[in-house]
């Protein structure tokens, strides 16, 4: 794989054809699902036609939102991840976060915490929220207690640590509720049915703060791609710039997981994709990868909801179905490339 | 060793650990001649709560040496001996083979996985896989001819059959209704038409608005639900969903059965269970969905 973390040279047209694509996620997103809505009845006084209008306002725009939003956000922490620790294997599931947000959410459903935000929040979603922000702030506050040129080595196999215990944790209380089994098992799976409005408000805040947090963290980034001990010559302060990035990651994933379950895989793909087509720098990489992500979430969604439609297929499976084959395909296409 | 699968196949191993009871058992359901005192399964471990229930409705209680921790009814169950959880994975061979079972009574896909240790310990298997009504009586019959209480095993069947024709009689002439059932919400989830609940309600005269797909419990478009338009909404009481926040879902207002007030909270344990509590479950099911009709005398 081509892994060009310095160069910031993107023509206009690439990047028009990514948005062109983003807003034709977003229409087939609101468009097409289980059930037909026609355009016309969205303008119709005719009761009949309420129906349509319930399900474009009540489920499909709010859906459509959060999907597009947790497509942002995991791509992003994915993209600001392995910029940071200039690996392409870097993204907030091998930090520990999505197990540990898997933790949180298994010990909401299994024992039942109260559900925050006047019952509005269920109570798995908040115990991921509560599981990613508690995991995001250990490896976080580790991260303070070492430095020196191994530190983000350490991070990484810490993280991979700290995601073990988590994932052993998670076995062991399934384990002995074994009737919550099933339903956490689908949990896991990731998908944004069951999740709308209440949801969007839930992750609003740390989701904007998510947001704000990973484009400032590109710019400086770019500093960091000869290297911490160059970046620090150029007046980088790594130890603050790896809390930024760790703490604007953890936070993103956090809000991403309360949006829509565990679905790592947009943010180890959306920064490759990105990197492989426009060649981006991280000023542009950040954002170009975010909204790749949304596609690609999008899309991902959009199959689940109509594939086997009035049935519904769990978003993560159809990212990973898809994704893999065009992530194997497109390391291989790069490769031949460089070969020709 | 023999493995008893869903009724009456038999797959019988004849190699050397062949014990009398398997033997025995062997001749019973192959030739169907009913068993002899001496013959029956006496150490019976349980694996799941409906196949305790069916074996305390057969009159087969103090045969049962043990049970999982879930199995709570009826109540004097809690005063045997446990083999721990419900998942094949997590029980030990040792606890259940430690109770010298005759016959372990295990639920189909759940104990796969023990079904190959036990054979080598020439342990006989009952494997349930009941996911209709006619299952559900099929089992009751061979659990009372394992256990040498055919008799009251059929008494069992004839109650439930009675009052389930009872039921029939009674809502022959009444609309009836879309139903809506909830397994779980986040994602939405519902019962299938290969499901034990779908058939529930079939017989408790309600419609499911999902029974045109062919999965036993999928997960669904909550767009779908909307649009199906159900007369009644059922949720099980074990979740943590109540009924006014199915009526606070954004877009639900729109349906017929949150409009109405037709939101059941269901005894989860009962409708789950593909035991002998089914004329109960359908009984009750069939009162919450038509509480216009008179149910009174059926028990």
């Amino acid at each position: 794989m081509n892994t060009r973390y310095g160069s910031n040279s993107t023509g206009l047209i690439p990047i028009a054809v990514l948005f062109l694509l983003l807003a034709a996620a977003l229409f087939c997103s609101l468009f097409f699902g289980a059930e037909h809505i026609s355009i016309h009845a969205l303008f119709s006084s005719d009761e009949n036609d309420s129906f349509s209008k319930i399900i474009l306002l009540n489920i499909r725009l709010p859906r459509t939102i959060l999907a597009a939003v947790t497509g942002i956000l995991l791509a992003g922490a994915g993209a600001v991840f392995q910029l940071f620790f200039r690996n392409p294997l870097a993204e907030p599931g091998i930090m520990g976060i999505s197990s540990g947000a898997t933790l949180g959410a298994v010990a909401a459903g299994c024992f039942g915490f109260a559900p925050v935000l006047a019952g509005t929040v269920s109570p798995v979603n908040t115990g991921a929220f509560a599981g990613a922000v508690v995991s995001g702030l250990i490896v976080t506050l580790l991260a303070g207690k070492r430095t020196g040129p191994s530190s983000a080595v350490a991070l990484l196999l810490c993280g991979t640590a700290l995601g073990t215990l988590y994932s052993s944790l998670t076995s062991i209380m399934l384990l002995l509720r074994e009737k919550e089994l099933h339903a956490m098992y689908i949990w896991m799976l990731g998908s944004f049915s069951g999740r709308g409005w209440r949801e969007l408000a839930f992750i609003a805040v740390p989701g904007s703060l998510a947001l704000i947090l990973l484009i400032a963290c590109s710019v400086p980034l770019d500093l960091l791609s000869g290297g911490e001990k160059t970046a620090a010559s150029l007046g980088v302060e790594v130890k603050k710039m790896r809390l930024l990035v760790l703490a604007a990651g953890s936070l993103a994933c956090s809000a991403a997981v309360c949006a829509g379950g565990t679905i790592g895989f947009a943010g180890l793909i959306a920064p490759h994709i990105v990197r492989h087509i426009y060649g981006a720098g991280s000023r542009k990489l950040v954002p170009l990868s975010m909204t790749a992500g949304a596609v690609l979430m999008l899309a991902a969604d959009t199959i689940a909801r109509t594939a086997a439609a009035p049935a519904e297929i769990p978003v993560g499976i159809i990212l990973a179905l898809l994704g893999a084959p065009f992530f194997i395909s497109l390391i291989f296409s790069d490769q031949g490339l460089r070969n020709g | 060793m023999l493995i008893i699968r869903n009724g009456v196949r038999v797959r019988p191993d004849m190699k050397k650990k062949i014990s009398v009871i398997s033997a025995a058992l062997f001749a019973v359901l192959t030739f169907a001649v009913l068993p002899a005192a001496a013959e029956t399964a006496e150490h019976i471990v349980s694996l799941s709560p409906s196949a305790t229930e069916i074996l305390c409705a057969v009159g087969a209680f103090k045969q049962i040496a043990a049970r999982t921790d879930f199995c709570d009814y009826p109540s004097e169950v809690r005063s045997l001996p446990s083999v721990g959880g419900f998942d094949g994975k997590t029980l030990s061979i040792e606890k259940i083979v430690s109770f010298h079972p005759d016959l372990v009574y295990a639920t189909s896909g759940m104990h796969d996985y023990l079904i190959d240790v036990l054979k080598r310990y020439g342990i006989c298997v009952y494997i349930s896989n009941a996911s209709s009504i006619d299952d559900v009586l099929h089992e009751i019959n061979d659990i009372g001819r394992i256990t040498g209480h055919p008799d009251t095993a059929a008494a069992v069947q004839n109650h439930i059959q009675r009052v389930l024709t009872e039921i029939q009689s009674r809502i022959r002439n009444v609309k009836i209704p879309s139903v809506y059932w909830e397994i779980w919400n986040s994602p939405y989830m519902s019962a299938g038409n290969t499901s034990f609940m779908n058939g529930l309600l079939t017989a408790a005269g309600g419609k499911n608005i999902f029974a045109d797909i062919d999965q036993a419990y999928p997960l669904v478009s909550e767009e779908t639900i909307i649009v199906r338009n159900p007369d009644v909404v059922i949720i099980p009481d074990m979740e943590k969903e109540t009924v006014s926040s199915v009526q606070n879902r954004p877009g639900w207002k729109a349906v017929s059965a949150v409009q109405k007030g037709h939101i059941i909270c269901i005894n989860a344990d009962i409708t789950a269970r593909s035991g002998p509590r089914i004329a109960e479950a359908v009984l009750l099911l069939a009162k919450a969905l038509h509480p216009d009709v008179s149910f009174e005398g059926i028990r």
